[in-house]
């Protein structure tokens, strides 16, 4: 799912009508079609975990390599539909590939669009039922405005990002490794820096926490017959115990003094917190590594880079660009999130065409990331993509738009300072999968099948 | 007491089954057996002798006249033990009181009483009882000034209530007066020296009616005739002033006063005396005495019996326990499935443990510190009353409560007829036992001698002080699971998040009380689940250790007449012999504490064709009144 979200517009583009250049619209999908789309591009989504990947299936996935079927079969229908989109299944769903329309919707997130439907919304309420990206309206905003004060969105680089980023480099140390580093290692990694960057060092070791949330979100892959779970109480029990007396220099420690009414439900706002800071950039980032290793030519402009710059400090981690762009392109070519779903709240015109109420809108970042025909060497790993700076709407791993990623500043900040602390510290050789630098990319990276063979620098 | 092995094999099924399911939540009659297995541990883990031990000697002889009546100050009533449960014996407690620690500063005030009271207890609309009329709560009232008061303390020994900067209270910080050890010799001192002790009840421990009788031979003698066993009343069925107390009656127990009160006080007033009459006309040669000792033993058992088998099933309607009371169970489970369901409520099977033998399981009976805790119940009362004319059904008078509460309550009930005020409790209901439900009103209550406190800093803050713990230690003493988080501890969001800024994000340090307004409750309970619990086992304690409703409920004791009394009437019987033109109002109620039905409004037209049937029909039942009495 998204790990995103943000301000939401005054104005409402959809509803001042005018039509988006380029394309002619939402033309019908035809039902065979539709069929192919739904079977091609949503279920491998859903096969491999919406909320925490399956491991099995990721492998399954990808020896089928899943994610690149998903793509020809979209190419092939947007080469007989070259628009904004299609209409799918009678008009109840929408695929969006044009920039102009994702954009429509997203900058209208939460309020014309809305993500708190369907699959996402089941799955999510069994283990963060009020939390901020499954919100609309009011709450949504309330919600929203007490994260991006925790997380300090607004700014480039958060308060405590200097403490964040001596929790990285003392994490990093303490890895345990033996000539190898594979998932499991990096998986402990990213589990420590969390906790202690929510909740504090003293937190480092509550594992029984993260496991609680792991767990709770295994079920929730399942998203039917969810019952209320008792695992959830125990989980809120353990992160309001870090609540307490919070520690100066994490997260919690902002929770005083960001706005907050009773509705906010600050400790429901957490657990995605974790998993996003966890989970999903645990495995970008491991997947950022594999593909810097992978070419001799990156790897080495990563490493002047890092020689350059005083990685200790924040403010060295944040003026590394070229490592960014590793980190963004990494997560363009292999997006965790594969597609972004909401639903209209009412009815209203999107790329000039009317749509209901009820409609599914579906971004699917697996083929948008990935079009071919629309973005140039789509395949290839290129991180000077990223140099320019500035928004591309098709590009939607922190997403876009009112609820583009509220952590989006602080992913990048802790990605990048793993990444140049691994470096650092270790002479890599990537042993698995079989990678390419310099290449087409493929369409499928397991980071559960990723290991290197590792040496620690002298 | 020794658990019989069917005792055993229900608590190793339950204690299981009730770490992920309270017994509400199991499909009846397993939920039946649940709270059977609850009472059972309870009974066996849950009863502590304070300082003093059970004495278990041999049977001791009384003064002959306490062989066969109560004592005033409640001595007499355990031969063995004469001193149990009398006037100024020691609460016990159902915790350890290894356990007990008596909360001190900084603990004391953290958070700040008055913080609670003012975040999470002030009312913010009424919420009511919609099940429940007014006279459920003037009920429990009455019945706790039967059962507990700690006194009023010295007003030189006080705890300092932290108050915030905004606080419009008139002293900083607020002064509330510590409850006073009584008698003060029984201070304990613990091995740990926790400074824990023994607060003593200025009433009697027993169910004996002492809000109507007193607590002395004093106090009895200026409440009675000192003729024909009678208690004093007015020629027009009011009772007297207290002499020393303007605007407030002449009883047994008269703190607290208010119309409620002042009308249950006069109805059992006037009941003691017609019990008097049927007596006297039956044994002629009574003396005074006799009269007044068997009258006063009848008239409090029926109470005891009302507050069974009427209050306890309008408090805590739950379909599954009330299934149960129309089942033959008691044959199929024994004895104590009997006495479960007879304390929860059959008449019929109330009589069954009338007058089967005394048990005290091993520990004095004397209420305990956690059974007063549970009675707090305050956001039963409204602040805005509605007052309506019996004869016309109009809403007459809409009054604050300070109007006819303390030093106003004669002037104000002299305005109206005691039927009127006793229907107007009848059809409006009680508040809901709840957060943000506390009366306005008793947050800044002047007491009738000038004193102003904030009941609700007070409720939080004498359970802190007595060493009753915080709701989570309080429900894992209970055997019930802790709540682990604030989500846990009540469905309603907003309750939650104001409950966690109150106790900075620590589910440990909730109070009890705010525990028990905010947890959600079992189906048709009018308070809670917590609550329950103690409950469970003391209701039963209450009337089967006392002498009086088990060895000696007999008609050689109460005479025969004496125990029909109690087993034929009600409530509603009771209300109806002495204000008989409330028939049409309680017409087929099968529960006075139920709202009653509203009579047609005079205003609306037939009202006045409606006056008259309704004094036709109170005619009649007069004259039916009056041939049974012949």
């Amino acid at each position: 799912m998204s790990v995103s979200e943000a301000t939401p517009q005054e104005a409402d583009a959809a509803s001042n009508g005018t039509a988006p250049s380029g394309g002619s619209g939402l033309p019908q999908a035809s039902l065979p079609e539709g069929v192919k789309v739904v079977a091609a591009g949503l279920l491998p989504a859903v096969a491999r975990g919406l909320f925490k990947p399956r491991r099995g299936m990721m492998k399954r996935l990808t020896a089928i390599d899943a994610d690149r079927r998903t793509v020809e079969t979209l190419s092939e229908i947007k080469r007989r539909h070259p628009g904004q989109g299609v209409r799918l299944l009678g008009g109840r769903m929408v695929v969006l590939w044009g920039a102009d329309a994702i954009r429509e919707v997203l900058d209208n997130s939460a309020t014309t669009y809305a993500s708190d439907a369907g699959a996402k919304k089941k799955g999510m309420e069994h283990f963060q039922p009020d939390a901020l990206t499954i919100s609309r309206g009011e709450e949504w905003r309330d919600r929203r405005e007490f994260t991006e004060a925790v997380l300090a969105t607004p700014e480039r680089l958060h308060p405590f990002g200097q403490r964040f980023v001596e929790v990285v480099a003392d994490e990093v140390e303490r890895m345990r490794v033996s000539g190898t580093i594979e998932w499991s290692h990096w998986e402990r990694l990213f589990d420590h820096v969390t906790l202690r960057v929510i909740f504090g060092d003293r937190a480092r070791d509550d594992q029984e926490l993260t496991g609680l949330l792991e767990k709770l979100m295994a079920e929730a892959n399942r998203i039917a017959g969810l019952g209320e779970s008792d695992d959830l109480h125990e989980l809120h029990g353990r992160m309001e115990w870090h609540l307490r007396d919070p520690e100066p220099g994490s997260l919690v420690a902002r929770f005083a003094d960001a706005p907050q009414t009773d509705s906010t439900r600050v400790v429901h706002q957490i657990p995605h917190w974790i998993f996003a800071m966890r989970d999903t950039l645990g495995l970008n980032a491991f997947r950022a590594l594999a593909a810097i290793v992978a070419d001799p030519e990156v790897e080495k402009r990563v490493r002047e880079e890092i020689e350059a710059a005083d990685i200790a400090s924040a403010g060295g981690i944040d003026g590394m660009p070229y490592l960014e762009g590793c980190l963004q392109e990494a997560m363009r070519l292999w997006p965790s999130t594969p597609l972004i779903a909401r639903e209209t709240t009412r009815a209203t015109t999107l790329a000039g065409e009317q749509i209901d109420e009820g409609t599914q809108v579906m971004i699917l970042n697996t083929f948008n990331h990935r079009d071919t025909g629309a973005v140039p060497d789509a395949d290839r790993f290129v991180p000077e993509r990223w140099h320019a700076g500035g928004r591309d709407h098709r590009f939607n791993h922190l997403s876009n738009g009112t609820q583009d990623c509220p952590g989006g500043p602080m992913v990048l900040l802790l990605g990048k300072a793993v990444l140049a602390q691994t470096l650092a510290r270790w002479e890599l050789t990537l042993c698995e999968p079989e990678l390419e630098g310099g290449r087409e990319m493929p369409h499928m990276l397991d980071f559960f099948s990723i290991r290197f063979d590792a040496r620690r620098h002298p | 007491m020794k658990s019989s092995l069917s005792g055993r094999a229900l608590h190793g099924v339950f204690s299981r089954i009730n770490t992920k399911r309270q017994w509400h939540e199991l499909p009846f009659p397993i939920s039946l057996l649940n709270l059977l297995s609850l009472r059972l541990d309870l009974r066996d883990k849950n009863l502590f002798d304070t300082t003093d031990k059970y004495k278990d000697g041999p049977e001791q002889d009384p003064p002959p006249e306490y062989r066969h009546a109560r004592h005033p100050e409640g001595r007499w009533n355990d031969l063995r033990d004469p001193e149990m449960g009398s006037t100024g014996s020691a609460f016990t407690r159902n915790i350890d009181p290894r356990r007990i620690k008596p909360e001190k500063p900084p603990r004391l005030h953290d958070p700040s009483a008055r913080k609670v009271s003012l975040e999470l207890m002030t009312r913010d609309e009424f919420k009511p009882a919609t099940n429940l009329n007014i006279l459920a709560a003037a009920w429990i009232q009455f019945e706790n000034h039967n059962w507990f008061f700690h006194g009023r303390g010295e007003p030189d020994q006080v705890m300092e209530v932290p108050l915030d900067d905004g606080d419009d209270w008139h002293e900083t910080p607020m002064h509330v007066r510590r409850t006073i050890p009584v008698p003060a010799n029984h201070a304990r001192s613990s091995p740990d020296g926790d400074g824990a002790v023994d607060y003593g009840n200025t009433e009697t421990h027993w169910w004996d009616a002492s809000q109507l009788y007193g607590t002395s031979l004093e106090d009895q003698r200026a409440l009675r005739t000192m003729q024909d066993g009678k208690l004093k009343i007015a020629e027009n069925g009011r009772l007297l002033p207290d002499p020393e107390q303007d605007g407030v009656d002449l009883t047994g127990f008269n703190e607290n006063w208010w119309f409620g009160l002042s009308c249950l006080h006069t109805l059992f007033t006037k009941e003691h005396n017609a019990i008097c009459d049927v007596l006297k006309k039956e044994n002629p040669r009574w003396d005074d005495q006799r009269l007044f000792d068997t009258a006063w033993l009848v008239n409090s058992a029926l109470m005891a019996k009302i507050h069974t088998v009427e209050w306890t099933p309008g408090i805590v309607n739950n379909p599954a326990l009330w299934s149960a009371m129309n089942a033959n169970w008691s044959g199929v489970l024994g004895q104590n499935v009997k006495d479960l369901i007879g304390r929860l409520g059959d008449s019929e099977i109330f009589s069954g443990i009338m007058g089967s033998p005394a048990e005290h399981h091993e520990a004095r009976f004397q209420l305990t510190e956690e059974f007063v805790s549970v009675y707090r119940m305050h956001p039963l009362i409204p602040d805005d009353w509605k007052l309506y004319e019996l004869e016309s059904g109009k809403l007459r008078e809409e009054r604050e409560f300070v109007e006819l509460a303390t030093r106003n309550t004669r002037g104000f009930m002299d305005g109206f007829e005691i039927p009127d005020l006793f229907y107007s409790m009848g059809i409006e209901h009680p508040g809901a036992i709840t957060l943000h439900n506390y009366p306005r009103v008793l947050q800044r209550h002047e007491r009738i001698d000038g004193e102003i406190m904030d009941l609700a800093t007070l409720d939080i803050l004498r359970d802190r002080e007595r060493g009753v713990p915080r709701y989570n230690d309080f429900r894992e003493e209970m055997r019930m699971p802790r709540v682990r988080s604030f989500e846990e501890l009540t469905p309603n969001r907003e309750w939650a998040e104001q409950i966690r800024r109150v106790y900075g994000n620590d589910i440990d340090k909730v109070d009890l009380q705010v525990g028990m307004y905010a947890e959600p409750l079992p189906p048709g309970f009018g308070f809670s689940d917590t609550a329950f619990r103690v409950f469970i086992l003391m209701a039963s304690r209450r009337l089967k250790s006392d002498r009086f409703f088990t060895t000696d409920f007999r008609p050689e004791v109460y005479t025969q007449t004496g125990i029909d009394w109690v087993n034929r009437n009600k409530m509603k019987d009771v209300i109806l012999r002495h204000y008989p033109e409330l028939t049409p109002s309680l017409e087929g109620m099968p529960n006075a504490f139920l709202p009653w039905h509203r009579l047609p409004e005079g205003a609306n037209g037939n009202g006045h064709r409606a006056g008259d049937s309704v004094r036709k029909r109170v005619e009649g039942v007069k004259k039916a009144v009056e041939a049974i009495n012949a």
